[in-house]
């Protein structure tokens, strides 16, 4: 079986008539890590919800092909849902991963304390709302992972947890994509660089 | 049929905690407190069948208040589908469900606050008033979801306008009945509601199914 898991050529995505990436040919694989680089408005962001199947603007004339893996993005603004408690939020997105509640609470705990479970998610900080998207991303294990901005909203413990979760996927051979505006250094881990300032 | 029970838990959950139909039918109801008493008070000037005319109307604007109560913002419910591992008919399904558990208790207590209020009664025995009821109710919870997630009018205004004239239609189906039909002609409307609600139904599955495949 192929490692590629996502293969453009001449992708060019866009809003309306407006065109924000133009001609890309990428090729991803899930066991290596990406980092997407490039200045405001080069197109980070566009590329990464629509690696991620977020992407709701136009694709041009583009030859995409793409393997149907499990793939979740941690972006700008949180998915989660406010009205509900976290431990809400862990039965509503997790409920097909094989771990019992215990090991999946011994996880969330890694990342917030214990006081957090049956806050609602709007009482959240910035922080704490990234640790928690974090701790669901660990519980689902997703083959494929992409944080736009990751060190946004982190701590230093909270960047040690993100540096952590990424060194463990990249051991079991899976794939982490991070898009921010300059190279982001986790650790001295291996990534391979899509500078979108190039094309 | 691909119905979530996480996603139907959930909706309820946030339906719950937000009491946002709490919010619709309260308001609704003052004015059907305040309105109708003084119409009463005029019964020899008011036709019996304006007061089912006006059943259907309330009816319509408050399932018009429910449907625009909390849009779906598409862009945030794709990602949320997709952080959760969800597929869109899964959405669909599990949602039309909720929305229609929840609303239709809601329907039922306003049309018999209605029937307190202006003393008046539909012309149909309570079996088919109840099936029609239940129809509409499906359709209409159908055809706000369909109408979010097909189109992207964010903006409440806009779905105000656009989902009357829908729900207006399938309030003409429940008119005569209410007004009094004989028995067949009565279960011809019922079975032509039965057939819109299947071919609505059939139709949104077939496309997100093959929206999904693509």
């Amino acid at each position: 079986m192929s490692e590629i898991f996502l293969k453009t050529s001449d992708l060019s995505l866009g809003y309306s008539n407006q065109i924000v990436i133009d001609g890309l040919d990428i090729q991803l694989s899930y066991e290596k890590d990406y980092q997407i680089i490039g200045k405001n408005g080069a197109g980070k962001t566009t590329l990464m919800n629509f690696i991620a199947l977020n992407f709701d603007g136009s694709h041009f004339k583009s030859n995409v092909h793409r393997s149907q893996i499990s793939i979740n993005q941690i972006s700008s603004t949180s998915t989660l849902i406010q009205e509900l408690t976290l431990s809400e939020n862990i039965d509503y997105y997790t409920s097909e991963t094989s771990l019992t509640s215990d090991e999946k609470l011994n996880i969330v705990f890694k990342y917030l304390p214990k006081d957090y479970l049956n806050e609602k998610i709007k009482s959240f900080s910035s922080g704490m709302l990234r640790r928690a998207e974090l701790s669901i991303i660990e519980i689902k294990s997703p083959l494929v992972f992409c944080i736009d901005e990751p060190l946004n909203f982190l701590d230093s413990e909270g960047v040690l947890l993100l540096v952590d979760l990424i060194k463990n996927r990249s051991i079991t051979n899976k794939c982490n994509i991070l898009s921010s505006q300059e190279f982001v250094d986790l650790g001295g881990l291996e990534f391979e660089v899509i500078n979108l300032d190039e094309y | 049929m691909n119905i979530n029970k996480n996603i139907l838990k959930k909706e309820i959950l946030v339906e719950f905690k937000n009491s946002s139909s709490l919010f619709l039918i309260t308001p609704t109801m003052s004015v059907l407190i305040i309105i109708f008493p003084i119409l009463i008070e005029n019964r020899f000037a008011v036709d019996e069948d304006l007061f089912i005319i006006s059943h259907l109307l309330f009816l319509i604007i408050f399932s018009t208040l429910f449907a625009i109560r909390k849009p779906i913002i598409l862009h945030e419910l794709i990602k949320e589908l997709n952080f959760g591992n969800y597929k869109k008919i899964e959405f669909f399904n599990s949602k039309s469900l909720a929305e229609f558990l929840i609303f239709l208790p809601q329907i039922f207590i306003l049309n018999i606050l209605f029937s307190a209020f202006t003393n008046s009664s539909v012309n149909v025995s309570i079996l088919y008033f109840m099936i029609s009821v239940v129809f509409f109710a499906i359709n209409a919870c159908m055809i706000n979801i369909i109408f979010q997630i097909f189109t992207s009018f964010n903006n409440r205004f806009v779905q105000f306008i656009l989902i009357v004239p829908m729900y207006l239609a399938l309030s003409f189906f429940i008119g005569p009945l209410w007004l009094g039909l004989g028995q067949e002609l009565a279960n011809i409307y019922l079975l032509m509601y039965l057939g819109i609600t299947v071919v609505i139904f059939a139709t949104t599955n077939y496309y997100i199914e093959k929206e999904d495949l693509q």
